[in-house]
């Protein structure tokens, strides 16, 4: 090779490596540094190498937080593979232009802005809001029901915010499904039941993976929703790294939550390339 | 058979109900003349001029395009370029590289704010419009590549080859060869970009000084303050373009499916 | 011939508004291996779908074995299919693609394994049982196709044009095996294809089918040497058609004339001054002579191709009729001339009575 074309390609290399190093490796290797630092009472960082950030949040009281976050990311994904997985299938027997109308009527929500979706939900279901009022002018309650500042507002938001990134991926694994496989299969006389599960499932699980990744990952973090539907009552994880960077200013503290979160992340992308996911579906959409 | 057909329907209609429901809402109540978002009262339009004469949130709105923009044609130049350069070179911590990329893909937003904010503390860098732009460019530019990437693996990987066996120069190869053959994952990667950065929250929320309040962040502490119906006036304007833009790609879409479909 | 084991009566097709099969009636015998032959489009994979129940007909009547399945689930006919693409299974290994059906039935475990190791070695694929679809080979695949639709013991066996992904020389090799496969079980085959050369290697019999409608079931021997149809006669095998008018009769002989200076004399079996004749020659029917007789027609050679075999001889009539011939041997005597003279034994020609073009 010539020395010429050697500088071209570093030179063509250089945007991508600088933003590498600068805007992924050095922040989060950063916060890995910073996880095993003392933090002193004035939210200052100091260099004396400790772990007990990590013996922290096996604090019982973060524990809970752990586990009330998983259960909710949890929820909230088992609700949208319910309502993505039926969907994808009846839209995907539909012709070929139906299923681009009913995909883009699916992506038009998700293209505005999720905060303003969400003060949309707490105008439903607020205690005034438009579903009680309507309850009750219809006489079918006698008192507000509480459908928000609860864990059942925080999974409302959590599925209507997240539900496209379900849809997406499970509609094109469900869509690339070979018909004649299924057709294979009951010609053999596996029962629709039997279909659905040995051959339908099977072969769409990469897509329902992915969708449950790019679900459950982001609701472990969304502490938006939490706050404004939840009503600040349910701490998530979420809401515990922002505490602890903007309001308790123990960034160690929080940095060792942050790189405990990426070990699982990283952990759920080992098992979804296990079961033959691509990662470049991830982002693909 | 035809129950099934209706039933099967009716699950379709209400899951995009719920999608829309809260949406409609907004933009049911952008007419309303009572300010406390109850009943519907009457028609006007008196919230579409109230938005009008509201500095700050046009100025967020303003801050949201100007962040949105200038991150999106960033990620949109690097990214088609880099995607390109990751096929066609080999070199030492390529691989890396490429699983690098999709870091910021899968982690958690959250820790991606974090760890910018904590960065940029560490530099000594004032939070502002620019460390949002960087910070929108930091997780919008590997989709733009892996979209890029996509279409590029389903090329012809003589193509290249085939120019440049033809006397074609290497720049003249990128603009008028490789270019316009990955252009629908380049156009499809910057779209993506651009809706990624219009939504952000939690990324934006840590990487915002005073004075570079987005829309986003801007009706985050209105709706914990109290929000006025302009809002929902400018969500429903936000709403107005968002599906013009994306009925007309539907409509070019099918068309150009059909012609595909008609030359076949 | 056996028992009927397959009985389609009467039967009519159609997607949406377009007609596929347009009352067609087949029965098939218990142990043959019938070929539905046929132009791409002409229907023939929907009479498999209809069999197997993946599609329900629009009117008419199936019997399997002697019972009515017309509105029968899929899954409760005993008949297999092999797809065209095979339709593995992609997440499941060769052994759970074929014991597949067995699975879904229940059956015992031990009964499962012991039938699936007996299936694997009957198509060679033992070796292969934990390995994917996608890491076999095309006729590999093939043969788990074979082996997932053989282990439920099917009545019948539905192909749909099985062999269309392999390369030529695997094509043939699967011909074989095919074969040596139905009658080593007995089962009978109902085999699609729109290849007229595995239809004549494999079949016992052969449906020919055009545009939804049967033009011809008989053997393969019988569809070559006597086609009913003028499309029968153009689909299987090389064909020189000429289309005349009986002219005159005498002596129990009748003209047929096709132009100015082509007839034929044929021996009258009911022939009408007017009717109209098609007479249909192979290829290897024609012979060529040097000297002009009152029976054989001037020939003017235009391409001579030798292939090894036999010679291939495209020559034009006066009336610029393009008309192939296959020579056996001696053809090296006509290699330089230009004129020769076409001739033909009468027991040869291949009648059809009527205008067969307004079918055609």
């Amino acid at each position: 090779m010539k020395k010429h074309d050697s500088k071209l390609k570093w030179l063509i290399l250089f945007p991508i490596i600088f933003y590498c190093l600068f805007l992924i490796v050095l922040p989060l290797l950063y916060i890995f540094i910073i996880s095993f630092f003392q933090n002193d009472y004035y939210g200052g960082i100091i260099q004396i190498f400790t772990i007990k950030n990590y013996i922290q949040i096996l604090d019982i009281v973060y524990i809970k937080v752990f586990l009330q976050s998983f259960f909710i990311a949890l929820i909230t994904t088992v609700i949208c593979i319910c309502i993505a997985y039926p969907f994808s299938l009846f839209v995907s027997e539909k012709k070929s232009r139906y299923k681009s109308i009913f995909l883009m009527l699916v992506i038009i929500p998700f293209l505005t802005n999720s905060l303003i979706r969400t003060y949309g939900w707490i105008v439903l279901l607020r205690k005034e809001g438009l579903i009680n009022t309507v309850l009750s002018q219809l006489n079918l309650i006698d008192e507000p029901l509480a459908l928000m500042y609860n864990n059942l507002g925080i999974v409302i938001g959590m599925v209507y915010t997240l539900l496209p990134f379900m849809i997406l991926p499970v509609y094109s694994a469900v869509d690339k499904l070979d018909h004649a496989m299924i057709e294979a299969a009951s010609d053999l006389g596996a029962s629709k039941w039997q279909r659905f599960i040995h051959v339908i499932v099977p072969e769409t699980l990469p897509g329902l993976f992915n969708g449950s990744l790019m679900v459950f990952i982001p609701a472990i973090g969304y502490f938006f929703i939490s706050d404004l539907l939840g009503g600040g009552k349910l701490m998530l994880l979420g809401n515990l790294i922002k505490n602890q960077f903007l309001v308790a200013r123990n960034w160690p503290f929080g940095a060792s939550i942050s790189i405990v979160l990426i070990m699982i992340t990283f952990f759920l992308v080992k098992l979804y390339k296990k079961i033959g996911g691509k990662m470049d579906d991830l982002g693909g959409f | 058979m035809k129950d099934k057909k209706i039933l099967k329907n009716l699950f379709i209609g209400l899951v995009l109900f719920f999608l829309y429901l809260p949406i409609l809402v907004l933009v049911l109540y952008s007419f309303n003349t009572s300010k406390l978002n109850i009943l519907f009262e009457g028609f006007t339009l008196k919230w579409y001029r109230v938005l009008l004469e509201n500095r700050s949130l046009l100025e967020a709105l303003g801050n949201t395009l100007i962040v949105a923009i200038t991150s999106t044609l960033v990620s949109t130049v690097i990214g088609t370029v880099s995607a390109i350069a990751l096929k066609k070179y080999r070199f030492f911590g390529r691989s890396a590289l490429n699983e690098l990329l999709y870091i910021p893909i899968v982690i958690p937003e959250i820790v991606l704010g974090i760890a910018l904010l904590s960065i940029y503390t560490f530099f000594h860098i004032e939070l502002g419009l620019h460390t949002l732009i960087l910070s929108h460019i930091a997780f919008s530019l590997p989709f733009v590549v892996v979209s890029v990437r996509s279409v590029l693996n389903s090329l012809d990987p003589h193509l290249e080859e085939a120019a440049a066996d033809l006397g074609a120069s290497p720049l003249r190869t990128f603009f008028h060869i490789t270019l316009p053959a990955v252009m629908p994952g380049v156009i499809s990667g910057a779209l993506l970009a651009f809706t990624l950065s219009l939504d952000d929250v939690v990324i934006s929320y840590f990487t915002a000084g005073p004075g570079s309040n987005t829309l986003p962040l801007k009706i985050y502490s209105m709706i914990k303050t109290g929000i006025t119906p302009d809002v929902n006036a400018l969500s429903s304007l936000i709403l107005l373009v968002v599906i013009s833009v994306l009925t007309l790609s539907t409509v070019i879409k099918i068309k150009r499916g059909r012609k595909e479909k008609a030359y076949e | 011939m056996g028992k009927v084991i397959v009985q389609i009566e009467d039967m009519y097709q159609s997607y949406g508004k377009k007609k596929v099969i347009d009352g067609i009636s087949i029965d098939v015998y218990e142990g043959e291996f019938l070929t539905i032959l046929g132009p791409s489009g002409c229907g023939k994979t929907t009479i498999l779908r209809a069999i197997s129940g993946l599609d329900f007909i629009k009117s008419g009547k199936i019997m399997i074995d002697g019972v009515d399945v017309t509105f029968l689930d899929p899954t409760k006919r005993e008949v297999n299919t092999i797809f065209q693409n095979y339709a593995l299974f992609t997440t499941m290994t060769v052994e759970k693609n074929v014991n597949f059906g067995l699975r879904m039935k229940h059956v015992k475990k031990e009964e499962i394994k012991k039938q699936t190791d007996d299936m694997l070695e009957l198509v060679k694929m033992t070796e292969f049982r934990n390995r994917k679809p996608r890491e076999l080979s095309g006729g590999q695949q093939q043969r788990v196709a074979i082996a997932r639709a053989l282990i439920n013991k099917p009545k019948v066996l539905l192909l749909d044009e099985p062999l269309s992904a392999l390369d030529q020389k695997l094509r043939k090799q699967m011909q074989l095996e095919l074969k040596n496969l139905q009658k080593k079980m007995g089962i009978t085959f109902i085999y699609v294809t729109h290849s007229q050369d595995e239809a004549l290697t494999m079949s016992d019999r052969i449906v020919i089918l055009n545009e939804g409608k049967i033009e011809q079931i008989d053997t393969p021997h019988h569809i070559y040497s006597h086609p009913k149809t003028r499309f029968v006669a153009d689909f299987i095998g090389e064909s020189n058609i000429f289309d005349g008018e009986v002219e005159s009769i005498s002596d129990g002989q009748a003209l047929i004339r096709v132009t100015e200076d082509i007839t034929f004399t044929l021996t009258s079996q009911s022939y009408k001054v007017g009717d109209k004749v098609s007479i249909i020659v192979r290829p290897e029917n024609f012979t060529l002579e040097e000297e002009k007789n009152d029976k054989n027609l001037p020939l003017k050679i235009k391409n001579h191709i030798f292939d090894g075999a036999s010679t291939q001889v495209i020559g034009t009539l006066p009336n610029r009729q393009e008309i192939k011939i296959e020579l056996r041997k001696g053809s090296e005597d006509f290699k330089n001339k230009e004129l020769v003279y076409l001739n033909y034994q009468v027991e040869d020609l291949i009648i059809l009575k009527g205008d067969s073009r307004e079918e055609a």
